[in-house]
């Protein structure tokens, strides 16, 4: 009986612990450091790293100007292109963040 | 003495009673049974046809929320012709238009009745932009449309 009464209440608890379902989505961050450097550190919005997840820079006429995958650290430094860019987070189709030269400061 | 005979029909009735509770649902079983939404959610709707595929956007009228990570995102709801569900490999969308196929935007996951995808939108809107839609079929085949994000944004403006 009193199991009986213990497994009643953990399935009320796994009940009600099921929230909504939150995809987790991918979440890129870039600055300007030291000079002309750009670093971008990439990850997930569950906490976690994405070291060896590509981080591709193109420019406005689709030429891809930095071909990279983030370090071990979950970062990727490059010198900062002189023409207009975007930075590709790129961790699956539908998975992508992308940055504007313009809001990399 | 008049008390005594009170507890005597309580006694007698209580039982009567507690079988009429069991009549209480019976006004509310026509709404249960049905199929018209007893609560009906504010969301706005827009049909919208991407190449071959007509398909249905849906999404609560209210703003973007704001995730612990900065970004703004909107959850939109798709719903694909239960015809065409094994024809489509992926439905994307994305505030403007995408620059190539690996920006296509979000990708739309979950029940392939109605695929949902949390969108990013951008902090500031200038009023002009719009809601692309990127489907891609298991030939290859890519489809795109849009239409304004104002007319399927929703909250306060």
């Amino acid at each position: 009986m009193k199991t009986h009464r213990l497994f009643a209440l953990a399935g009320l608890f796994a009940l009600c612990a099921a929230g909504a379902a939150q995809a987790h989505y991918p979440i890129c961050e870039c600055r300007m450091v030291e000079g002309e450097t750009v670093q971008c550190t990439g990850g997930f919005s569950d906490g976690s790293k994405a070291p060896g997840v590509v981080l591709d820079v193109i420019a406005y006429d689709e030429q891809v100007l930095v071909k990279g995958k983030l370090g071990p650290d979950s970062t990727l430094s490059f010198q900062r292109p002189a023409q207009d860019f975007y930075v590709l987070f790129d961790a699956g189709p539908g998975h992508t963040v992308e940055i504007e030269h313009t809001a990399i400061k | 003495m008049r008390n005594d005979s009170m507890r005597h029909y309580w006694q007698r009735g209580k039982f009567h009673l507690s079988a009429l509770m069991m009549l209480v649902p019976l006004p509310f079983l026509p709404d249960y049974f049905s199929p018209k939404p007893i609560f009906v959610p504010p969301e706005i709707r827009r049909d919208i046809a991407v190449g071959p595929f007509p398909v249905t956007l849906a999404t609560y009228d209210e703003a973007p929320a704001r995730m612990p990570t900065g970004e703004r995102m909107k959850e939109y709801r798709i719903h694909i012709r239960p015809a065409d569900i094994d024809r489509v490999r992926g439905v994307f969308l994305r505030v403007g238009k995408p620059r190539s196929l690996r920006t296509a935007g979000a990708l739309a996951f979950g029940n392939p009745y109605e695929r949902e995808a949390d969108v990013t939108v951008p902090d500031e809107l200038g009023g002009r932009e719009e809601l692309w839609v990127t489907m891609e079929d298991w030939s290859g085949g890519v489809h795109q449309a849009s239409l304004p994000l104002g007319e399927i944004f929703g909250g306060k403006r």
